[in-house]
Formats: structure tokens, sequence, C-alpha cells
């Protein structure tokens, strides 16, 4: 799905009306489409939040469109498909992911049943988020691979930098056959968010989904045998199985929310891998620009 | 002369209506029947594999649901819920049946998997109940019923003549 025009099949009509009353520029700049219960409705461009009202105007948050409680049931019937039962262990980490490669963030009255999240039982809020897939966003770190050899990189960026939509680049490249790839290349897809929104084409690509991150590393380095393994915002409680895996060779090309190095490597779990020289790359990308690779280094 | 026309025309209508009404029963009994065919089949494919509904029912055949219009509503694009409520219009139950129909619709595909496991379970008990209360006599119930409105017919003929 490129473009936050995708996503109107998953709004209510009123919405979805005011919506595509936008400026076609707004809507195709858009990064996310926020729905709250009683609240503003609005976009999120960059670093702008810009509310809309109902005749697709940006305005005040005061004089925005506000969605009802059935509406945002509504958007939730349509993200599900209409069988929520299908979307269970994902709500119960707080998102649910959209076909073709988005993702919905959803938050409410969280439901707790056995001391476990099994849901929500009152919905506030729905992000619907933009996943877009920029070819080329990773051909610097390709190159360098060429001309250096594949090893280990970790993108870094504050949320919304762009740090998905660069890693299904890099699995995109690396994976395809030719000058910058070649790789036997595997995704740790936790959400379903990195290969979803990759084209079907792609070349020596293997892709675990739905699962949990860490596990997901495990299987892949015992079972596939993977060159690079691309994974997405991993934490302290990854560092274990991303360590493992570079222990078997393989080169894990992830991504962190971050300012900088100095940031990731203050944070426990991360600054091990760090020091241990996991990666031996380090992708920063630029901030205020959302998907531009301000560094590597 | 017309008086004996019009009086056998009461007893034949009247004998045609009950003969409908008796029909009708029958038609509710193999009704559920179906209904109980179909959730049975949305509990195997929803505990087997989280099939999705709009997947299920575009799989799903049973001739009497397709001739009472019942599953190609229900294979229309829209709210699920929406679509049942409509689909269950279609069909030849009332009262208690009805109800629990509609209820059990309302909450289709919009609760978590264990809700809606537990809903599908309590669909299938109630259908397998109502199948049995309603097939139950039923055979005796149509004679009655004819009987009745044929003696309804005879006995307004000869108040006629």
């Amino acid at each position: 799905m490129n473009g936050a025009a995708g996503l109107m099949i998953y709004l209510p009509k009123r919405i979805a009306s005011a919506f595509a009353a936008l400026p076609e520029e707004m809507i195709a700049s858009a990064d996310e489409i926020r729905l709250r219960r009683n609240g503003a409705c609005s976009l999120t461009c960059g670093e702008k939040n810009l509310a809309f009202d109902a005749r697709g105007r940006i305005c005040r948050a005061s004089e925005a469109l506000r969605a009802t409680e059935a509406e945002l049931t509504e958007c939730l019937g349509r993200i599900t498909g209409g069988s929520l039962y299908t979307c269970d262990s994902f709500l119960a980490q707080g998102f649910i992911p959209l076909g073709g490669g988005g993702r919905a963030g959803i938050c409410g009255r969280a439901d707790i049943r056995g001391g476990k999240m099994t849901g929500f039982t009152l919905i506030n809020s729905i992000t619907l988020r933009v996943h877009r897939f920029i070819s080329d966003m990773a051909l610097p770190l390709a190159e360098e691979f060429r001309r250096n050899g594949l090893c280990g990189a970790l993108v870094i960026s504050p949320p919304g930098g762009g740090k998905t939509t660069f890693l299904r680049s890099a699995a995109y490249l690396l994976s395809q056959s030719g000058a910058t790839g070649g790789f036997r290349v595997a995704i740790a897809d936790e959400r379903s968010e990195i290969a979803a929104a990759m084209p079907p084409n792609c070349g020596f690509l293997d892709v675990l989904s739905g699962i949990n991150k860490s596990a997901a590393i495990e299987m892949l380095t015992r079972t596939m045998s993977p060159q690079a393994i691309i994974c997405d915002e991993i934490s302290a409680s990854d560092s274990a199985s991303v360590a493992g895996a570079v222990n078997c060779g393989a080169a894990v090309i992830a991504s962190a929310h971050g300012a900088g190095i100095e940031d990731v490597s203050s944070r426990p779990g991360l600054r091990e891998l760090v020091v241990s020289g996991a990666f031996k790359k380090y992708v920063l990308l630029s901030h205020g620009k959302v998907g531009e690779i301000g560094n590597i280094c | 002369m017309l008086r004996y026309i019009g009086a056998l025309a009461l007893v034949l209508s009247s004998w045609a209506v009950g003969a409908v009404v008796a029909a009708y029963e029958k038609e509710t009994l193999k009704t559920l029947d179906a209904l109980y065919d179909m959730n049975e089949y949305l509990r195997r494919r929803i505990k087997s594999g989280r099939v999705p509904l709009r997947i299920i029912f575009s799989q799903y055949r049973n001739e009497r649901l397709e001739k009472q219009g019942f599953l190609p509503i229900m294979r229309q694009s829209g709210d699920i819920s929406v679509l049942w409520e409509s689909a269950a219009e279609q069909l030849p139950i009332g009262g208690e049946a009805k109800e629990a129909c509609l209820a059990f619709g309302a909450e289709l595909g919009k609760l978590g998997y264990d809700d809606q496991e537990k809903r599908l379970d309590e669909f299938s008990a109630f259908l397998m109940s109502e199948r049995e209360k309603t097939g139950a006599g039923l055979k005796d119930r149509q004679r009655s019923v004819r009987v009745c409105a044929l003696l309804i017919g005879l006995l307004a003929a000869i108040l006629l003549i």
C-alpha cells in the first residue's frame, strides 16, 4: 500500500468523505490517519499533526471532525474483515496488521483476563499507519555491502522516521539477484508489516511473521541458514537472540528507536550488542525528513 | 346453486390454508436443520484455522439456505452483522428462534476468539434443542392443523348453506 489513499477502505463513510476532500498532495504525504472517540480526527504528515473537519479542511483540533464510538467499531470491523477473532493475538499487543503491509494501532480500555490483556472492552483511538515501499531507499547501504561485504547494521531514528521502510528496501535489494544483492535474506516479521508491503517478485527471501521477534530470529537461524536477518525495532529482550544469530554467522540488519548511536548504546541489552560488534554499520535516518538517510557510519 | 359452490370453495380454501401452515412448520424444521449444519461448519472453520467469515461464507454451500436467499446475502460485501440481520429475515423461522438467530448475528465477527467460540457453542446448543422441540410431534401437529382448518371450512360452509 503506497500512500494514505489506500487506507480509505478502512474508514467509516463520514470520515472517508472528509478525508477524500483533503488536498491530494496532503493525502499523498500523510503517514497516519488518527481517529479518536469523541476526539479530533487527524493526519500525521512528517512531524506535523493536522486536524481536519467534515468538509476536508485543515482546522484547529477543537473544530475537527470527531469520530463516534460506532464509527470506531465500524473501522475495527473493516480492519479485521468482520472477523475480530482472527486478530486476537495481535490485538492483545495493541495493533492489527492491515492487508498490504499497513498497521492499525489500537488504544482503549484493556480487557484483562487471567492477568493477561486479551483485547479491548472500549476503543478510544485507532491509528492507521501507511506503509510505503521505496525500492532504492537502502541503496547506499546495499552498495556499502557490495564494496566491503555483508555485515550487521543498525538503523536508528526516532519513531516515524522511516526505519521500517528502510528495512523493507534493504530486504528487497539484498534478496534480489544482481549487483547489490543475491543474498539469502530472512525477515523476522513480528508484526507482519515488513514483508506484506513488498512486491511479490522478491528473490532469495524467507519470511517468518506473526511470531515474537526473538523466537523468530532463533528459528530462522536454525532452520533457514540465512546470510542476513532483518528485523524491526529490537530491544533489550532481543539481544540474546541477535547475538546468537551473529555467532552463527548471520548479518543482522535491525532497527531501533533513538536519536543516535550514543542514545542506543546507553540502553542495557543494546549496549552489549553495540560493544560486541554485532553491528558494523549504523544508518542514521534524518531528523525532520522522514525516510531520508542522514549518515552511514 | 351458487351457495353450494361458495361452500365448496370455502372448504377447499380452508383445507389449502391448513396445508400451507403445516408445510411452513416442516420448512421451519428443515431451516433449523440447515442453520445447525451451517453453524457447525462455522465452528469447525473458526476453531481449526480462525478462518475469516467472508471466506467461510464464500465457500459454504447449502441448497436450502441458498434458495431462501440467506447465503447469497451473506456473500455480499458489507458489515457481517448487518448482512446477517437482513439474511435472517429471509428465513421461515419465528419467535424465540428468530430472536436467538438475530442476537447471534449481531455479535458475529465482533468478538475475540474465546467469546466467539462460546457464542458458537451456545447457538449450536440452542439450535439443537429448538430442532428437537420443533421436530417432536411435528406430524401430529401438521395433521391437527390440517383437520382444524378443514373443520373451520366445513363449519363456515354449513353456516353459508
